[in-house]
């Protein structure tokens, strides 16, 4: 069984070398070269995603996985593990990924041609799961580098002037940031001697006990490294513009996934160093309310229908972070519960606003026009759900974290939070307005959309409204992600 | 903790400072992949360092009794890399750049 945790790394690895095989000059027929592209993609998220699946019923009943590679013990070599926490995640990183490829199919068609869409796509998909599956800190690191090098090409691919800048800027606060984790991961190794996780984890508690500085330090470069890769706000410039240039299923990845697993290695590493990450100093719930607010007026003022969204999810990993910086049992929960929504949730707007964009041919909010009835109800209801409009996933999560907030003292964060859902519904309806005026839709160019491009965007509404209607099953995952989490 | 020690550590750590400061303050983009650079090399020389052992040997199968720690070395090779990897992607990025702004000056290029 636990064979299989190696197979989730190894699939989108081995088949984004096959993809980069295909860009090699050859002589066989465009349509076949992108048929024969389509089945792989197709095959190699097909796999993964029946891994996932087949590992489902031991780890959704609490077990925990381990895999040793090559059999070398902890200390000496490298240990990957999926448990409740992890499995979350990368269940709805394989969707996702899954529904953004499928996208691409038709949204990408003379970038893919290339072959290096495809290639770089998988390595982050590879880089995404290796980063959820490690349980050894540098590993976790070169797996981050696989992750954000695959994503500042993948930002190029629409091969504009912006692309370079956008993706120039994000390279060079990357790499700062990779910088910090690396020097975190240093320290780490001089003070505990390992760099396994569960060693580490047992070997911190002595080392605070008599000297707490240097556990201090590593807090504060992680908290750093990956709070400017998660855009908390001092470091959030580079976002926007990364997330409104590249191409809409990355940028749908991007916010979707790639924040969250910034999140996940947050939460992850903060247990292991005595919470003292996340830790109830309230530091980071003051960051987490300042990028709450700071997001949301900035969307407020956003003309560009995706630089919008990109400042929505700035707000919105703002909520999650105050939900993990508030650190109690509920809220923590709540704001799991709202990673996997705002996953799905944002990763939908964005491929909607694909979309759109595309049928109205302007990015300009107050220039949509001539959206195709069922994109606008798809807009309509995700955006619903950021806001947190009852029935709907956004509200539950939202409602879980107040709670939390409340029981936990805080009861002006948790105003803070409703006020922010009520500017967000400022931006969003403007959007909503804009799309749905009658009168645009008659004297309108409208392209029809493929079908490849609309289905993606129709599941992940689907699966917003079941999380909505029977939120017990997000909140169950999100239960024992916590357990697990915690050790 | 011997005198060497200490001083490829402190060596490594005001390297990747100087390279931390460089990202932040430079404006020519070749200048701030240089700076990246410097960074990384700094944490290089920290890895190798915290590895050493007074008048250790190199870890390779044989007659000695103390051996440098051989795992900060096997680790820098990766980091050695990735590195590469990352300044060849931003110095193709940086001709790209050149290319559509004709300026490799950061102010310029993000108004």
């Amino acid at each position: 069984m636990s064979e299989l945790l190696v197979g989730m790394v190894i699939t989108p690895l081995i088949s984004a070398f096959l993809f980069s095989l295909t860009a090699v000059s050859h002589r066989i027929p465009h349509a076949v070269m992108m048929r024969i592209r389509n089945t792989l993609a197709v095959v190699a998220l097909t796999a993964l995603a029946i891994q996932l699946l087949m590992v489902a019923p031991p780890v959704l009943s609490g077990q925990v996985l381990t895999y040793t590679m090559g059999g070398w013990t902890p200390f000496m070599g490298i240990a990957l593990r999926l448990d409740a926490l992890s499995f979350m995640v990368a269940a709805v990183s394989v969707t996702v990924s899954f529904l953004g490829m499928i996208y691409s199919f038709s949204y990408m068609e003379h970038i893919r041609g290339l072959g290096k869409y495809d290639a770089f796509y998988f390595l982050m998909v590879a880089g995404i799961m290796g980063v959820l599956l490690t349980r050894d800190i540098f590993n976790m690191y070169v797996f981050f580098e696989i992750l954000s090098i695959s994503v500042y090409i993948l930002i190029t691919t629409g091969e504009k002037k912006e692309n370079y800048r956008a993706s120039l800027k994000y390279l060079v606060l990357g790499s700062v940031s990779s910088g910090f984790f690396l020097f975190a991961v240093g320290i780490t190794y001089a003070i505990t001697g390992s760099l396994n996780m569960d060693h580490i984890a047992a070997a911190v508690p002595g080392i605070m006990e008599e000297d707490p500085v240097p556990v201090y330090m590593i807090s504060s470069l992680i908290l750093a490294s990956l709070g400017l890769k998660s855009g908390l706000v001092p470091l959030h410039f580079w976002l926007p513009d990364a997330h409104s240039m590249a191409p809409s299923p990355v940028s749908a990845l991007l916010s979707g996934i790639v924040l969250k697993i910034s999140i996940y290695g947050l939460f992850r590493l903060s247990s292991l160093f005595g919470g003292s990450i996340l830790g109830s100093d309230g530091v980071v719930i003051v960051l987490g309310v300042v990028t709450l607010v700071v997001g949301s007026v900035l969307a407020l003022v956003q003309k560009d229908l995706k630089r919008m969204l990109a400042y929505s999810s700035i707000s919105q990993i703002g909520l999650i972070i105050t939900g993990l910086g508030i650190g109690t049992d509920v809220a923590v929960r709540g704001a799991l519960f709202h990673l996997i929504n705002h996953a799905l949730m944002k990763s939908g707007l964005f491929l909607c606003a694909g979309v759109i964009i595309h049928q109205s041919r302007s990015r300009e909010i107050s220039r949509l026009r001539g959206v195709s009835p069922g994109m606008a109800l798809c807009f309509v209801i995700l955006s619903l759900g950021i806001i947190g409009v009852p029935p709907l996933n956004g509200f539950s999560s939202k409602l879980v974290i107040l709670y939390g907030a409340v029981g936990a003292h805080y009861t002006s964060i948790a105003a803070i939070i409703v006020m922010a859902s009520v500017l967000s519904c400022g931006y969003y309806f403007r959007v909503i307005q804009s799309v749905l005026t009658p009168e645009k839709w008659k004297r309108t160019y409208n392209p029809p959309v493929p079908r490849t491009m609309s289905f993606p965007v129709y599941i992940l509404t689907a699966l917003c409204l079941i999380l909505g209607v029977v939120p017990l099953i997000g909140l169950r995952v999100a239960e024992l992600a916590v357990l697990a989490g915690g050790g | 903790m011997s005198l060497y020690l200490v001083n490829g550590i402190m060596i490594g750590v005001v390297l990747f400072l100087i390279g931390t400061f460089g990202c932040m303050t430079r404006r020519n983009f070749i200048k701030i992949v240089l700076c990246v650079d410097i960074m990384f090399l700094g944490l290089i020389l920290f890895f190798v360092s915290l590895g050493y052992t007074e008048g250790g040997a190199a870890p390779i199968l044989g007659g000695y009794s103390t051996y440098v720690d051989p795992l900060p070395q096997t680790l820098m090779l990766t980091t050695v890399v990735v590195e590469l990897s990352v300044t060849s992607l931003a110095l193709a990025l940086a001709i790209k750049v050149y290319e559509q702004y004709k300026t490799l000056n950061i102010k310029e290029v993000t108004p």
